[in-house]
């Protein structure tokens, strides 16, 4: 008896290679960081002294301190942004809902690095609003001194995982969950605090982790506000100015790390039995109620404050990449198209290189998506979870680990013919993207093959397809959606990835977009240019936003009009 | 204890209109449910008997015309101020809560001091037979247990009138039957006036001392289940309830030689009628079919007809005889040993005097 059967044949050597890839270029690379971390640099034994150093050093105790003030607060004030938008969308009818969900979208389409330097020119001390609010009102608010300015940056790029997380959550609610409570007699802010706010609590939790944890691993904001005192910059300036061998570069990664499974366990824990949407039947969230004029008023101011918050950004780094000289000034002294023109003839290795990573990288995400979610959900392969489970684990790794990991774990390999280590070779960049875009890939392709009824599948096997056929002719095509979003979202996202980019840029002809923005902002003369760059990743990440959504849209519609609809359950 | 209500209350529903939008869903609607009474709307999907159960409770848009309960006239009560027990369809179980915590919820709400919450939710646990459940959460439990703490959290807090939306629709055939008369047992013991949504005659016939049936948004009769069947006001209480063989047509004739004669032109006497009928409703199991000249009674009319498919139903041989152009069912009983008809065979299609129903429209 051979250890598969035949029809299970190509699906093993499949899921073998891709635990394979997950080996080589997920777990090595982290286990050899954890270990490094251990490892006394000196004597080669394993040790504690590197911790011991690390908490010993007032610089390091800071670093810790800041980082973690900072993720708490963008999550207090990514939350003060999502509630009230959550809220409006779920329980009023409400024409503005189209603005909220255009305000989720906004933010993710700039990676927050591009924006903080305008950011910087909008809010600084002595930026636009700042020297308006001293000349009428005689009085600066620090805004973006300091961590101030990283906290800011972050709650405005990251609240929109609160606000899909928790709609999602107040949408999944049942009706009947409400009515019920009124039935028996609950209303107003009772069976709010009993009934809804427990049920959308998992969701809120989910989403408040998530900003914690990005926060606390983001590596480019903080670098480009000159916020040098938080862990991931740390961690980076000690590898590329010290060297590989510096121990404390390999403690920061041990503790971003252990963060992240502790942010990933939270929410965890906080769905874990608690995934009311699934157990309940029906659906169609709750019930919403039309506003009088004056709640209008209220919610549409609160939705335009939020607007021109969430858009400063944006426009900031419109102006800064169109205007001459913005120096102490509300806006630049002049504009011209010399920044974009310069970029176009000095810069565009940028953006080809870009290109090519980002979609070779976004190419194998759904391949590996595809095959990993077939694996999971359609063969009973023995250990197929753990493929699932270890193409997620690279959600808990920040890019700065990966790239210290690929640095450490492959600059003493050689690639044969380039006569090069790996770790220099462009294509360490492309494995980058893949690894740290796989999660989400993945879950696009899950999504896609949960929906496809396994009855279909059983519908070409019993009309004589193989399980080949099958998968190219039957599951595939009904997946194309999903995976054709899952392909967006991993280009568009890739494409401004930069924490674990600069770590593996070796020379400046192999840099990416992102590593190309940050070097220009890094002068003064080089911000125009840099808002150019940035412009143009913008115009990327967003038209793949676009044509993703667009994509979701018209599968859920063909979905919508293949399923018989119940006439009772919508009367 | 959870004993008889004493406040068990009658519903009275007068002339109640509905719309969601432009769409009209209930149409004028007048009713009375006695005190105690089981009661059930019965009717296809679309029909509007949920609708009309949840304006009982106060729950969609707010409707034309007035309900009362107990007299009292709750028609712009807001749902939490009505005191009606409903027990949703899909149960609506908070996930979060345990089974306990459900059950204390609508007593919590009312200001029950906690000794008497406590005595009250073990008292209906026993009551549905889930005291060993207590601590559990709803997604622990079957669907037929979740179905009891449905129940159990909502006569808890003794609701003047027990409403219940097609509660045996998500279980499976057994634990359907258990629970019909689990329910009617529990009603019986609390002598609770309860409405019973369902589009299933059976659940409606076997529970019911009075129904509703209910079509696009009109009450088409109310009266007992035996009663509609066997004089259904008109077609579509005749073929929703049973089956029975509908011919369209008119009377023709008079007195004792009034005919029925169908579009396709079946007659039928129907001796003393009256002459206003569209259709004739004749149930299958009150025609007869002889081999001819083996016929055995006189019967008022005598057709010949040829069989042209027989499907064995169990009790039942259920034959598909044309008779002229039309073809109508024939139900014998089954018994084992008899002879059934060949398909193709002719034989001799006898309606026994008075088996019939002529009905307006």
């Amino acid at each position: 008896m051979s250890l598969f059967s035949k029809s299970q044949r190509a699906p093993a050597m499949v899921g073998m290679f891709t635990a394979l890839l997950l080996a080589l270029f997920l777990v090595i690379p982290v286990l050899k960081v954890i270990y490094v971390a251990f490892l006394d640099a000196n004597t080669g034994e394993l040790t504690l002294v590197n911790f011991a150093d690390f908490f010993g050093s007032s610089l390091f105790r800071e670093s810790f301190y800041n980082s973690f003030y900072v993720s708490a607060m963008a999550v207090v004030f990514a939350s003060m942004i999502a509630l009230p938008l959550s809220y409006f969308t779920t329980r009023f009818n409400f024409s503005g809902a189209v603005i909220i969900q255009t305000l989720g979208i906004i933010p993710l389409i700039m990676p927050p690095f591009v924006g903080a330097v305008a950011m910087r020119l909008l809010f600084g001390s002595n930026g636009s609003v700042n020297l308006l609010l001293d000349e009428y009102f005689g009085f600066t608010i620090p805004f973006m001194d300091g961590l101030n300015g990283v906290i800011m940056v972050q709650s405005i790029h990251y609240f929109p995982f609160i606000l899909i997380n928790l709609s999602a959550a107040l949408n999944n609610i049942d009706r009947s969950m409400e009515e019920s409570a009124q039935n028996l007699g609950s209303r107003g802010l009772r069976l709010f605090r009993r009934i809804v706010f427990p049920l959308a609590l998992p969701g809120y939790i989910a989403g408040a982790a998530l900003v914690f944890i990005k926060v606390f691993d983001d590596l480019g904001t903080p670098l480009l506000l000159d916020v040098n005192k938080m862990l991931a910059p740390q961690a980076y300036l000690r590898i590329s100015s010290i060297g590989i061998s510096d121990p404390m570069g390999y403690v920061i990664s041990v503790i971003l790390i252990a963060f992240s499974l502790l942010s990933l366990y939270v929410s965890l824990m906080a769905m874990k039995g608690r995934d009311y949407a699934t157990s309940q039947k029906g659906g169609g969230g709750l019930a919403r109620r039309d506003l009088k004029t004056w709640e209008k008023v209220g919610c549409y101011s609160v939705i335009l404050f939020v607007l021109a918050i969430v858009l400063s950004p944006h426009l900031g780094l419109l102006l800064l990449s169109f205007g001459t000289v913005w120096s102490y000034a509300v806006l630049p002294d002049g504009y011209t198209f010399a920044h974009y023109i310069k970029v176009a003839s000095e810069a565009s290795q940028f953006i080809t290189n870009t290109l090519l990573y980002a979609g070779l990288a976004a190419t194998f995400d759904v391949m590996l998506g595809t095959a990993i979610a077939y694996i999971v959900y359609r063969t009973g392969l023995a250990g197929r979870k753990w493929l699932d489970y270890g193409a997620t684990a690279a959600l808990a790794v920040p890019g700065v680990v990966l790239g210290i990991g690929y640095l450490r774990t492959f600059y003493t390999f050689e690639v044969p013919f380039i006569d090069k280590p790996l770790a220099s070779w462009w294509v360490i960049i492309v494995v980058a993207l893949t690894i740290r875009r796989l999660p989400y890939a993945l879950r696009a392709c899950v999504a896609a093959i949960q929906q496809v009824a396994v009855m279909l599948e059983e519908a070409a096997e019993n009309l004589g397809a193989t399980k080949q056929r099958t998968v190219w002719r039957i599951v595939v095509p009904l997946m194309s959606g999903g995976i054709l979003a899952g392909f967006v979202t991993s280009f568009a996202t890739a494409s401004v990835e930069l924490s674990a980019t600069i770590m593996l840029v070796s020379q400046e002809s192999n840099a990416p977009l992102a590593y190309g923005i940050y070097e220009f902002m890094q002068s003064a003369s080089g911000r125009g240019p840099g808002a150019a760059l940035g412009m143009i990743a913008v115009v990327i990440v967003g038209l793949g936003t676009y044509f993703s959504h667009r994509l979701i849209e018209r599968t859920d519609k063909k979905r919508l009009a293949a399923r018989p609809v119940n006439e009772e359950a919508t009367l | 204890m959870i004993t008889k209500a004493s406040n068990s209350s009658d519903v009275v529903i007068e002339n109640l209109s509905l719309s969601f939008g432009d769409t009209e869903v209930l149409k004028g609607i007048d009713l009375t449910i006695e005190p105690g009474e089981f009661f059930s709307f019965l009717g296809p999907s679309g029909s509007g008997k949920s609708t009309l159960l949840r304006a009982i409770a106060g729950f969609g848009p707010a409707p034309q015309g007035r309900i009362l309960i107990g007299g009292e006239d709750i028609t712009r009560l807001p749902p939490w101020e009505r005191n009606v027990g409903m027990v949703f369809q899909s149960y609506a179980l908070w996930p979060h809560m345990t089974v306990t915590k459900n059950v204390a919820f609508g007593l919590e709400e009312r200001k029950v001091a906690k000794a008497e919450i406590e005595r009250r939710v073990s008292e209906a646990l026993e009551l549905v037979d889930l005291t060993d459940y207590a601590q559990r959460r709803p997604s622990q439990l079957s669907g037929g247990q979740q179905q009891r703490v449905a129940l159990a959290r909502t006569i808890v807090v003794e609701p003047r009138v027990l409403l219940l939306d097609e509660p045996l629709s998500n279980l499976d055939a057994n634990l359907r039957v258990q629970m019909r008369h689990d329910i009617l047992a529990l009603q019986r013991h609390l002598g609770l006036t309860t409405i019973f949504v369902t589009h299933d005659q059976e659940e409606a016939n076997t529970t019911s001392a009075r129904l509703a049936v209910l079509n696009n948004g009109i009450l088409q009769q109310v009266g007992s289940p035996m009663e509609l069947y066997d004089s259904p006001a008109n077609t579509f209480v005749a073929s929703f309830l049973g089956t029975a063989n509908i011919l369209r047509g008119q009377v023709t004739g008079e007195g004792a030689s009034e005919v029925f004669i169908s579009e396709k032109g079946l007659s039928i006497p129907v001796k003393n009628a009256y002459h206003t009928a569209q259709a004739i409703a004749i149930r299958p199991q009150n025609i007869r079919l002889s081999r001819p000249g083996e016929r055995k009674s006189e019967g008022q009319a005598v057709l010949s007809g040829i069989v042209r498919g027989m499907e064995f139903l169990g009790s039942t041989l259920r034959y598909a005889v044309s008779v002229g152009d039309e073809t109508i069912l024939v139900d014998h009983s089954h018994t084992p040993g008899d002879r059934a008809f060949a398909v193709a065979e002719p034989v001799a299609v006898e309606i026994g005097s008075g088996q019939f129903v002529l009905l307006q429209s």
